[in-house]
């Protein structure tokens, strides 16, 4: 292996494209990688940023184009199994973990072979040590992966890269499921790797992460690469300005109507898990044509408040009224028809099916409406149709709506949810982290659709680890601790330093 | 009295075969793809296992023929599963009604050279040792359930101790993962099925060439299946599968022993099948390998 030195041509990708049947998701992309240097990669939601760095991780074949690895030509035979060999290593979008493996099983997995009947354990496992005390993280050996929290199966991503080599890593949104605290950490563990020599690709929306690490940041839009911008040559609005076909307008407008009626109240709600208290008597109310923020670090009790609300966990304690009728033990199914309506924090796991197409998502868990069926028959015509407006209004950027939804990028499919989560006609919306892994376009859309939403008389509740969209889109944010509400703040009134003491818990009695 | 060792033994004969296929079928099923085809498999081996035992005058040779017919059965699968691939449950299914078609026109041709029965299998203790009754046990267990416990035990180590195990599982669990780390995915799950095939099919023969000694229509009666619940019963874990075997086994040696009993044969021989179904309601409900049953398309 050549030595990785400072400022030295990692991987050169040379008029890269990438074709899948009669759409170019890339065309004709030439992108420079050198060690010690961080590089971003930013575009709208299906520009192909993924798909070009899948290309790089040989998980697809280039239509067009050579890449050149170390200063090699390295052919049209490409796989994964060369790319680590050649020291890349990746990080997906979506992780790719296996949930029911233990930490060091993932993290020895990729570097097996498959002659080594008797594994030195043992080894690995020191290793495995070694390189987590390197970088400072606390993980034990042996938990299963689905055990660990998000921000913990993000750190096993990384010594999966790290442990097999990589002095390429490249990094597909690692911050959007990651609590700001924890992208802070993250990023400057991207500057140690930097300094260090890695060569390092990350892919972010978030424009002033880019602008603040990567020594040159690519903006890709549809597939073509529009500019490659060295550090200091451009500015947010640049950048933003390429990404873009056409202007944005990103202001930010707070509801304005007059609140009217309770929509959802929470009374004394707790949730106890094996004598933990997951919630602990919550009481809260959500009137119509109001925003109500809910923050908090992350794991406080976000998501099982939004889970009890759905009914997909029930509570122990406590009662959840909408308009004053209370839920009880009615089901999700009951509940969704009922007018809530739930944009969730893990999009896989709770809200979309990948091996559907988009016109089934769109419709799921709303099938058995007049417009969509009659008498258990599916209406193809009018599903069609309705899919068809939704792609539009929302812009999914796909090609047909039966196009499986695991083959749209990651923004997209998010938009999928949103767009049938909003299109119900809701009466109250739980919105957990709604912008995850939009770009900023789709994510000031969004908002502004929320803002909509509740002028139309909507209650919303958002649930988000990002305070300035707490603090645009609601009038009154709740801080969540330890699965206790221990504070509610005015938007209007808000005061970073006494927020922050909030969060932390400091007064938490 | 009804539990002696010739109890003890019968009850070993039967689960013989059902431990070998729930073997392959764990393979298959841990490389994530669902293999409904047991049953057919092994109704093949089970004929193929006669023919060589009766053709060459070696029952060794009967098992050998078994197993080959099963690894290509077994390959049969992967093209239409894997390669092409098609629903899991549907060709599962064609498999088993084409295998009992295929199965019934070869022992229609072959019908008069099966007359006889295949010769015995099993070895018998040397002089010395005949007089000790528990060398005489150990000889009288069939060498094919010594074979079972063996296979276990290698399957095991295989599955959970060694690297190309956990790769596999990896494959089981999530092809993202598996792809990420550079596995070919077809390639891992076109040789599992040949091993799964392999066993089934050697089940199948240690069914006929080691026990019943003969062929008869659809003799393995849904045996394959019964492996396919045991391996469910034991979560996809090797022990507890063995296990589940071995439950039916003492099921079905204790419907046989209870006929003497008198009445309607045929509902002493429903008890193992009752019990199966008893033990796979009661049992905790276990994970399948995350990916069994779906299609894997390469992009
Ligand atoms: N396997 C596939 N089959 C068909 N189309 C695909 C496939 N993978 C990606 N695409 C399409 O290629 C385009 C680019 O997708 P890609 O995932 O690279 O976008 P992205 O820039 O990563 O977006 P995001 O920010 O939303 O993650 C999208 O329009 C997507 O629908
Ligand atoms: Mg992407």
């Amino acid at each position: 292996m050549v030595e990785a030195s400072p400022g030295s041509e990692a991987v050169r990708l040379e008029g890269i494209s990438k074709a899948f049947g009669s759409f170019k998701a890339l065309d004709n992309v030439s992108v420079t990688l050198r060690y010690g240097e961080i590089h971003a990669l930013v575009g709208e939601n299906g520009a192909g940023k993924s798909t070009l760095m899948n290309v790089l991780y040989g998980i697809l074949q280039p239509s067009a184009g050579r890449m050149l690895v170390g200063g090699q030509d390295v052919g049209s035979h490409w796989s994964t199994r060369d790319a680590i060999a050649h020291q890349i290593g990746m990080i997906h979008q979506h992780f790719s973990l296996v949930m029911e493996h233990s930490v060091l099983d993932n993290i020895v997995m990729p570097t097996l072979k498959w002659t080594d009947l008797a594994p030195k354990w043992g080894q690995y496992r020191e290793r495995f040590s070694e390189l987590s005390a390197q970088f400072g993280f606390e993980l034990s050996p042996d938990t299963l992966v689905g055990k660990l929290s998000v921000g913990q199966r993000q750190q096993v991503e990384i010594l999966k890269m790290l442990y097999q080599g990589a002095k390429i890593l490249i990094l597909d949104e690692p911050t959007a499921v990651l609590t700001p605290q924890q992208s802070d950490r993250l990023l400057e563990m991207l500057l140690q790797f930097r300094d260090r020599g890695y060569a390092v690709v990350i892919i972010t929306h978030k424009l002033e992460h880019a602008l603040d690490l990567a020594d040159h940041i690519t903006v890709l839009r549809n597939g073509r690469q529009i500019a490659t911008v060295a550090k200091g040559e451009g500015t947010i609005a640049d950048i933003a300005r390429m990404m873009v076909s056409q202007e944005v307008n990103t202001a930010q407008r707070r509801s304005r109507s007059a609140v009217g009626e309770v929509v959802l109240d929470m009374d004394n709600v707790s949730l106890d898990v094996d004598g933990v208290a997951l919630l602990d008597k919550i009481s809260l109310q959500v009137r119509e044509g109001e925003i109500l923020g809910v923050a908090g670090v992350a794991g406080n009790g976000q998501s099982e408040l939004a889970e009890t609300i759905i009914g997909l966990q029930s509570t122990t304690a406590g009662s959840i009224s909408i308009y004053g009728k209370e839920l009880g033990t009615t089901s999700v199914e009951a509940r969704r028809r009922g007018g809530i309506a739930i944009i969730p924090e893990d999009r896989h796991a709770h809200a979309v099916v990948g091996e559907m197409d988009i016109a089934s998502n769109f419709i799921m868990g709303h099938e058995g409406e007049p417009q969509f069926s009659r008498r258990g028959i599916l209406n193809r015509k009018n599903i069609a149709e309705f899919a068809k407006h939704c792609i539009a209004e929302f812009d999914v950027r796909t090609r047909s709506a039966e196009t499986k939804l695991e083959f749209l990028s990651g923004g997209n499919q998010q938009k999928v949810v949103i767009g049938r989560e909003l299109s119900a006609n809701p009466r109250l919306i739980i919105a957990h982290e709604p912008a995850r892994g939009l770009d900023f376009a789709a994510t000031a859309y969004i908002r502004q659709r929320l803002v909509q939403a509740a002028e139309a008389g909507a209650g919303v509740l958002l649930i988000s680890s990002d305070l300035d969209e707490l603090m645009e889109l609601s009038t009154r944010v709740v801080v969540l601790y330890c699965g206790r509400a221990v504070g509610t703040v005015d938007a209007d009134a808000y005061d970073p330093q006494h927020f922050g003491s909030l969060m932390a818990g400091a007064e938490a009695a | 009295m009804i539990f002696d060792l010739e109890f003890v033994l019968s009850a070993l004969r039967i689960a013989t075969p059902l431990m070998i296929v729930a073997l392959g079928v764990l393979i298959a099923e841990r490389a994530g793809v669902l293999f409904l085809g047991a049953e057919g498999v092994m109704l093949c081996g089970a004929l193929f296992g006669i023919l060589g035992a009766v053709y060459v005058g070696d029952p060794w040779m009967g098992v050998v023929w078994g197993l080959s017919a099963g690894v290509v059965m077994g390959l049969v699968t992967a093209v239409l599963t894997v390669w092409l691939p098609t629903d899991q449950v549907v060709m599962g299914l064609a498999m088993n009604i084409a295998a009992i078609g295929l199965t019934s026109f070869i022992f229609r041709i072959a019908a008069d050279d099966l007359q006889q029965m295949s010769p015995p299998m099993g070895w018998s203790a040397p002089g010395a040792l005949s007089e000790n009754p528990i060398a005489a046990f150990l000889f009288a267990v069939p060498p094919l359930a010594w074979l079972a416990v063996i296979l276990y035990f290698v399957v095991w180590y295989m599955l959970f101790r060694s690297a190309p195990g956990l790769l596999l599982r990896s494959v089981g669990q999530n092809v993202k993962a598996a792809r990420s780390a550079g596995i070919n995915v077809v390639l891992v799950r076109t040789v599992a099925l040949a091993l799964a095939g392999g066993l089934a099919g050697l089940g199948g023969a240690a069914l006929t060439v080691g026990w019943v000694r003969s062929f008869a229509d659809d003799i393995t009666a849904g045996r394959g299946f019964i492996a396919l619940a045991a391996v469910y019963f034991g979560r996809w874990y090797p022990r507890w599968t063995l296990f589940g075997c071995l439950l039916f086994g003492l099921g079905e040696a204790l419907a046989l022993r209870t006929q003497v009993l008198g009445g309607n044969a045929h509902f002493y021989l429903m008890i193992p099948y009752l019990l199966t179904v008893g033990v796979l309601a009661f049992a905790e409900r276990g994970c399948a390998p995350r990916e069994v049953g779906k299609p894997y398309e390469q992009l």
